[in-house]
C-alpha cells in the first residue's frame, strides 16, 4: 500500500500536478503604447475578458494591475490577445498565483483550466501562498527575449507552446506555458 | 531661409522628449483598435478674394482587426459654386504589415489605399482624389516613436480617373510628407480624464502629371508644391480629440484652390462596438 502511495504521488510530480489555487491577479507591461488614448483602448479591450474584476492602469510606466474574479478560469493567451488586438504588444507579465504547499523544481509542471505550466530556471522549492510568476512564452515577452531563450533551451515544448516528449513523454495539443519565479 | 527654419525646427523636435502620433494632416503607421469605431467630423476653410469657402467631410473610421482599419468619408463643399454641394465620397483601407514593439517605443509600416467617386464634374488643376475626381491611390507609411518622440513619412502615388465632363484629362500625382508631433501636457500622468496637449509640425508635398480637357496636343503638365502645417491637438478623456492645423504653401508652381488652409477636427472614439464572445 505503501508502494502504492509512492507510485502515484510520484507519477504526479512527473507529470504535473493539479493546483488547486489559482491567478488572483497580474501586473502587465505593454509595449508600444505612449499615450493615455493608447492606454484607454488597451484597458477598455481587457475589460471585455470575462474573468477581469479590475484594471487598474499605470500611464507612466505603461503597465496595468488586473485583478481576476474568483472562481473564473483566466486565460494567458487571452490577455495576450486582448493587448494584440488593441494594437499593442506584451512586455511582460507577472502573475500572482496562490500555491498550496507544492514542491518545485526546474521542469516541473502543474496545470490549471486544462492547461500546463512549465518552471524553467528555478532551484527546488516548496511554493506557499502567494507566488509571482512571471511568463516566459512568446508573445509574452518581448521578441528578442523569446528567441534569446529559445535557443538556449532544451525544452522542445518552449518553441511550440505545447506539450511535447519533455513534458509528459508525448507531444499532443495542450498548452504549455513557461514560468519562472 | 524658409528651409532652414523648417530644418531648425524639426531638430528642435527630435530633441523634445514627449510626443505623439495622432498627426492631424496624415494618418499613422499604427492602427485604431480593434473593434473600434471612429467619429470625425472634419471643416476646412480658406479666403478667396476675401470670400470664405469650407468643406465639411464627416469621416467614420472602423477597427476592422488589430492591423486593418477602415474609413469612409463623404465632402460636402461650396468651393466651386455660391451653395454646398455633395461633391464625392471615398474609401481608405490601412493594413499595418510592420510592427516592432519596445517600452514607450515602436516602429511600424502600413501599406494603404484609397478608391473614390465624385458626384460632380472635377474643377481642380491638382489631381486630388478627396471630393475632387474619381480615382485611386496607395501607399506607404513608416512610423517610429523613439521615447516620446514620433516621426512618420508617407509616400503615396495618385491616379484619377476623369472624363470628358472634368477639367484635367488625365492626373498622376506623386505624394511626399513628414510628420513630427510632441506631448507638451500633462507633463505626468495621473489619470485618463487629463487633457492632453499635443504640437505637429507636417511637411505635406506633390508632384503631379496632368493633361487638361479640351488640349488637343494632349500635353502633360508637370508642377509641385510643399506646404507646412503647424498644428496642435487637445485629446478630453483620452477619448474624443480636436485638431487644429494651418497649411501653407513654402514653394511651388501649382495653380491650386487654396494656398492656405484652416483644418479643425472633432473626434470622437467608441471602443468594444463589436463584443466577441
Amino acid at each position: 500500500m505503501k508502494i502504492l502511495k509512492i507510485f502515484i504521488l510520484s507519477l504526479l510530480l512527473l507529470t504535473g500536478s493539479q493546483a488547486k489555487a489559482q491567478f488572483k491577479s497580474a501586473e502587465l507591461y505593454v509595449s508600444g503604447l505612449t499615450c493615455s488614448m493608447c492606454s484607454f483602448a488597451t484597458e477598455k479591450s481587457l475589460r471585455t475578458l470575462d474573468f477581469i474584476d479590475d484594471v487598474k492602469p499605470d500611464l507612466n510606466h505603461n503597465s496595468f494591475m488586473l485583478t481576476f474574479k474568483p472562481g473564473k478560469n483566466v486565460s494567458i493567451d487571452m490577455i495576450q490577445a486582448k493587448v494584440k488586438s488593441a494594437g499593442f504588444s506584451v512586455y511582460q507579465l507577472v502573475t500572482v498565483f496562490n500555491f498550496n504547499h507544492v514542491k518545485v523544481s526546474d521542469g516541473f509542471h502543474f496545470s490549471y483550466n486544462g492547461d500546463l505550466y512549465h518552471f524553467m530556471n528555478v532551484n527546488d522549492k516548496t511554493l506557499e501562498g502567494d507566488v509571482k510568476l512571471t511568463f516566459l512564452d512568446k508573445g509574452l515577452v518581448p521578441t528578442d527575449k523569446y528567441k534569446k531563450i529559445a535557443k538556449e533551451t532544451t525544452y522542445k515544448c518552449y518553441n511550440s507552446g505545447h506539450v511535447e516528449i519533455c513534458c509528459t513523454g508525448k507531444s499532443g495539443k495542450q498548452r504549455v506555458y513557461h514560468v519562472t519565479i | 531661409m524658409k528651409y532652414l527654419v523648417i530644418f531648425a525646427m524639426c531638430c528642435l523636435l527630435v530633441k523634445v522628449a514627449h510626443a505623439q502620433e495622432l498627426f492631424i494632416n496624415t494618418e499613422p503607421a499604427s492602427n485604431m483598435p480593434a473593434n473600434s469605431l471612429g467619429l470625425r467630423l472634419n471643416g476646412e476653410g480658406f479666403t478667396e478674394n476675401g470670400i470664405v469657402k469650407s468643406q465639411i467631410n464627416p469621416e467614420i473610421m472602423f477597427g476592422a482587426s488589430s492591423k486593418l482599419m477602415l474609413h469612409a468619408n463623404v465632402y460636402i463643399n461650396d468651393w466651386y459654386s455660391n451653395e454646398y454641394k455633395i461633391r464625392g465620397i471615398n474609401i481608405y483601407a490601412k493594413y499595418r504589415f510592420l510592427s516592432f514593439d519596445k517600452m514607450q517605443e515602436h516602429f511600424r509600416m502600413a501599406a494603404f489605399a484609397r478608391v473614390s467617386t465624385t458626384f460632380q464634374p472635377g474643377y481642380n488643376s491638382e489631381v486630388d482624389i478627396e471630393g475632387d475626381y474619381k480615382g485611386l491611390n496607395a501607399g506607404i507609411v513608416a512610423t517610429q516613436l523613439l521615447h516620446k518622440l514620433a516621426i512618420s513619412s508617407t509616400v503615396a502615388y495618385t491616379k484619377i480617373l476623369a472624363d470628358g465632363t472634368d477639367y484635367l484629362k488625365s492626373g498622376d500625382a506623386l505624394s511626399y510628407t513628414l510628420s513630427f508631433g510632441y506631448l507638451l501636457l500633462p507633463k505626468t500622468y495621473t489619470g485618463y480624464h487629463q487633457t492632453n496637449f499635443n504640437f505637429y509640425f507636417e511637411l505635406l508635398g506633390k508632384t503631379q502629371w496632368s493633361s487638361l480637357n479640351g488640349i488637343v496636343d494632349n500635353r502633360q503638365i508637370q508642377n509641385s508644391y510643399l506646404d507646412a502645417a503647424p498644428g496642435v491637438q487637445f485629446i478630453f478623456n483620452s477619448i474624443t480629440r480636436l485638431d487644429v492645423s494651418w497649411r501653407t504653401q513654402l514653394t511651388g508652381n501649382m495653380n491650386r484652390i487654396y494656398y492656405n488652409l484652416l483644418l479643425i477636427r472633432l473626434e470622437h472614439n467608441i471602443f468594444n462596438v463589436i463584443q466577441h464572445k
